[in-house]
C-alpha cells in the first residue's frame, strides 16, 4: 500500500506549460479522480506518476520514497491504459502473467495469483483466447487483470473507460470500484466525464489549464464549488456577478444581483466586493419566500422524465431551473426562490 | 464452391499467378532435366545420374554449399541485427530523421558491382583504410584485407548492401506497434532488451521474416561481390555455375543451379521456421 505525495510539480513541452505548480497528497487506499476538460494536463500528470514523462520542476514520492526520476518499469505502479494496450501476439493468459515473469515471480505463485485473478474478474474461460476473440468490457477487465495481479501499491487509470458503451461502462465502473476497495489500492483515475468521477472517487482534483481549480470529495465539490469553473464543470450552474453589500450576522452575507437582493449563507468569507456566486437548477424552489425570491419567465422547457428542464428569463438574463412539476409551460411566469445556504460565492470577479 | 466459380477463379488468377508459374516453372524444369543429362547442347540428351554423381564427389561442390550458405546466413542475419536499432530509433519522427533515413537507404541506389569496386579501393593494400589505420598508429605496416579467406569483405558488402532493403520493411512494421503496447510493457516492468525480445520482434516477426528470406536468397546467389571481393580458395555456387558454363559444361552447370534453387529454397524456410520458433516459442498462429 502506497501514499503519493506530489509537490510542485511543473511541466513544461517547449514554451507550452502543461502542468504549473501541482501539489497534492493521496492518502494510502484513496481513489483520486483527475477530472478536466481535454487539454488541461490531467494525463500529464498521470504520465508523470507513472513515470513516462519527467517533470520540469518538482517532485513526486510514492510511499516516501521520492520517484521523480526513476523509470516506469521500476516504480511500484501498474497503469491501465484507455486503450487497453493489450498484447495482441499473447493469450490473455500470458497477457496477464507478463508482468510477473518480468519480475521473475515463481511459476506456483504465479499460477495462484493467475487462478485468483481469472476468478475474480470472471475470465476463467478466456484464459486460451488471444485479444482479439474478446470483447471491450472482456479486454478491459483484461487490462485491469494485468495491473492487479502486480499487486502495485499503486494503480493508475488513463480514461479507462472512454471505449465502452454506456451500459458497460456503468458495470465496470461497479467492477473497478470495488476491486480497488477490496484490495485496499491507492487509485489515480483520469476521466473527462463528470458523473465518472463524482460516482467512483474518494476525492476529485479538477484540473484546469495545468492548475489545480479544486481537490475535494464529490459532494463537497458539487455543493461548494470554489471556483465558477468547478460549478460550471461539475453540473449544471447559474453563475452569476454579485457585489457584498454586508455581512447580515456571522455568515450570511448581502448581495446585490442581477436578479435582485440576495442573502447567502456560507463559511466563506467572500473572496472581494465584487465576486462570482451560483446556484444549482435543482435549488430553486417554486414557491415564494421572504428572502432569495424572483420571479421568472418560462422560455423553455424540456421534458426529462423524472424532471423537466426550464430556461428560464429574469430580468434579461437566461438561466435554467430543474423541476419535478411536469405542468409548467413556456410564457409562464413562476414564483422561485432559493434558499440562502444554496447561493456560493464563489471567487473574485477579476 | 462450385465448379464454374472455380473456372472463374483460375480464369482471373491465370494472368498473374499464371505467367510467374510458367516462368518459374520453366526454368526449373529446364534445370532439373538438364542436371539429368536432358537438353545437352553438346552431345546426347539421355536420362542420367551421372553428372550428380560426379559433383557430389567434388569437395570443391561442398565448400561452395558450405561457403555459400555461410554467406546467405550472416549476411541476412546481420542485415536484420543492424537494421532493427535503426527501425526503432527511426520510429518516431524526429528533427532530422527523414534525412538520417535517407542516407541510410542510399545503397539502395548503388549498384552492387560499383559498390564493390568501391569497397576495394577502401580495403586495398594501399588503400585509404590502411593509410589511416597507420596514420593513426594502429597498424605498422598495411595489411591485406582484400579477398580475405573467411569472406568477411562479402559479409561486409552484403549487410551494406542489404540492411537498408531490411530497415524498409521494418521500419513499417515497428510503426505499427502502438505506443501503449510498448509503454504497458514498460510499466509491467520489461526493459528495453525484454521490450524487444517479447514485444516488438514478435509482433514485426512476418517482416523480419521477408527480410531475412529475400537477403538470404540474394546473398546465396551472390555472383558480383565474390568475384571481386571475395575468397580466392573457394567460391560460390554462383561462382562455381558459371565456371562450369564458360566451361561448356552445362549438366554441371545445372546441377550446381539446381543445388542453388534448393539450398534457397530449404534455406529460407528453415530461416523462416526457425524465427518463429524463437520468437513465438512454437506456436504457428
Amino acid at each position: 500500500m502506497s501514499t503519493i505525495d506530489i509537490d510542485r510539480l511543473e511541466m513544461r513541452f517547449g514554451n507550452f506549460t502543461a502542468l504549473k505548480d501541482i501539489s497534492v497528497s493521496v492518502k494510502e487506499g484513496e481513489f483520486v479522480t483527475l477530472l478536466g476538460p481535454s487539454g488541461c494536463g490531467k494525463t500529464t500528470l498521470l504520465k508523470l506518476i507513472s513515470g513516462f514523462l519527467k517533470p520540469t520542476n518538482g517532485t513526486i514520492k510514492i510511499a516516501n520514497e521520492d520517484v521523480t526520476l526513476t523509470p516506469p518499469e521500476h516504480r511500484d505502479t501498474a497503469l491501465c491504459f484507455q486503450s487497453y494496450a493489450l498484447f495482441p501476439h499473447l493469450t490473455i493468459k500470458d497477457n496477464i502473467e507478463f508482468g510477473l515473469k518480468q519480475k521473475r515471480v515463481n511459476g506456483s505463485e504465479r499460477k495462484q495469483r493467475l487462478q485468483d485473478m481469472a476468478g475474480q474478474l470472471a475470465l476463467d474461460a478466456q484464459l486460451d483466447k488471444l485479444p482479439n476473440q474478446l470483447s471491450g468490457g472482456q479486454q478491459q477487465r483484461v487490462a485491469l487483470g494485468r495491473a492487479l495481479i502486480m499487486r502495485p501499491g499503486v494503480i493508475l487509470f488513463d480514461e479507462p473507460l472512454s471505449n465502452l458503451d454506456a451500459k458497460l461502462r456503468d458495470s465496470v465502473r461497479v467492477e473497478i470500484r470495488r476491486i480497488q476497495q477490496e484490495n485496499n489500492l491507492t487509485a489515480v483515475y483520469v476521466t473527462h466525464d463528470q458523473s465518472e468521477a463524482l460516482a467512483m472517487s474518494d476525492r476529485v482534483m479538477v484540473l484546469n489549464g495545468g492548475v489545480i481549480e479544486q481537490v475535494a470529495p464529490p459532494e463537497t465539490l458539487y455543493n461548494a464549488p470554489s471556483t465558477s469553473f468547478v460549478a460550471d464543470f461539475i453540473g449544471g450552474a447559474n453563475i452569476m456577478n454579485a457585489e457584498v453589500t454586508g455581512e447580515t450576522e456571522p455568515g450570511v452575507w448581502a448581495l446585490q444581483t442581477p436578479i435582485g437582493e440576495m442573502v447567502s449563507k456560507s463559511d466563506r468569507t467572500p473572496a472581494a466586493k465584487h465576486i462570482k456566486v451560483c446556484w444549482r437548477p435543482e435549488a430553486v424552489k417554486l414557491v415564494d419566500s421572504p428572502v432569495n425570491s424572483f420571479t421568472a419567465r418560462v422560455t423553455e422547457r424540456q421534458f426529462q422524465g423524472s424532471y423537466t428542464d426550464l430556461f428560464v428569463d429574469i430580468g434579461g438574463n437566461g438561466y435554467r431551473l430543474k423541476t419535478s412539476d411536469p405542468g409548467i409551460y413556456p410564457g409562464e411566469n413562476i414564483n422561485c426562490s432559493i434558499e440562502p445556504s444554496d447561493l456560493i460565492l464563489l471567487e473574485a470577479i477579476q | 464452391m462450385t465448379a464454374k466459380k472455380w473456372i472463374t477463379v483460375l480464369a482471373l488468377l491465370a494472368p498473374g499467378v499464371g505467367l510467374i508459374a510458367v516462368m518459374i516453372g520453366t526454368v526449373i524444369y529446364m534445370a532439373v532435366a538438364q542436371s539429368l543429362g536432358y537438353y545437352s547442347l553438346m552431345g546426347e540428351s539421355e536420362f542420367s545420374f551421372e553428372f550428380w554423381d560426379k559433383m557430389l564427389g567434388r569437395k570443391a561442390y561442398y565448400k561452395s554449399v558450405r561457403f555459400s550458405i555461410y554467406i546467405g546466413f550472416f549476411s541476412a542475419l546481420f542485415s536484420v541485427a543492424l537494421a532493427y536499432p535503426l527501425a526503432i530509433w527511426l520510429r518516431k519522427p524526429f528533427n532530422g530523421s527523414l534525412l538520417i533515413g535517407a542516407v541510410l537507404k542510399a545503397p539502395l541506389l548503388v549498384p552492387g558491382l560499383v559498390a564493390a569496386f568501391l569497397f576495394i579501393n577502401v580495403i586495398s593494400y594501399n588503400g585509404i583504410l590502411n593509410q589511416f589505420m597507420q596514420w593513426i598508429g594502429f597498424w605498422d605496416a598495411p595489411h591485406r584485407l582484400q579477398n580475405d579467406r573467411n569472406g568477411y569483405g562479402i559479409l561486409v558488402l552484403q549487410t551494406w548492401k542489404n540492411m537498408p532493403f531490411a530497415l524498409l520493411l521494418l521500419t513499417g512494421a515497428v510503426q505499427s506497434i502502438s505506443d501503449d503496447v510498448l509503454d504497458a510493457a514498460r510499466d509491467l516492468g520489461a526493459g528495453t532488451m525484454a521490450r524487444f525480445r517479447k514485444i516488438i520482434a514478435p509482433l514485426t516477426i512476418s517482416s523480419m521474416q521477408a527480410a531475412l528470406v529475400i537477403i538470404f536468397i540474394g546473398a546465396v546467389a551472390d555472383f558480383s561481390f565474390q568475384v571481386i571481393a571475395g575468397p580466392t580458395n573457394r567460391q560460390s555456387l554462383a561462382q562455381f555455375m558459371v565456371f562450369f558454363k564458360d566451361s561448356g559444361r552445362w549438366h554441371d552447370a545445372a546441377v550446381v543451379g539446381v543445388t542453388l534453387m534448393a539450398v534457397a529454397l530449404i534455406g529460407s524456410a528453415l530461416l523462416a521456421f526457425a524465427t518463429r520458433i524463437i520468437l513465438k516459442g512454437g506456436r504457428i498462429k
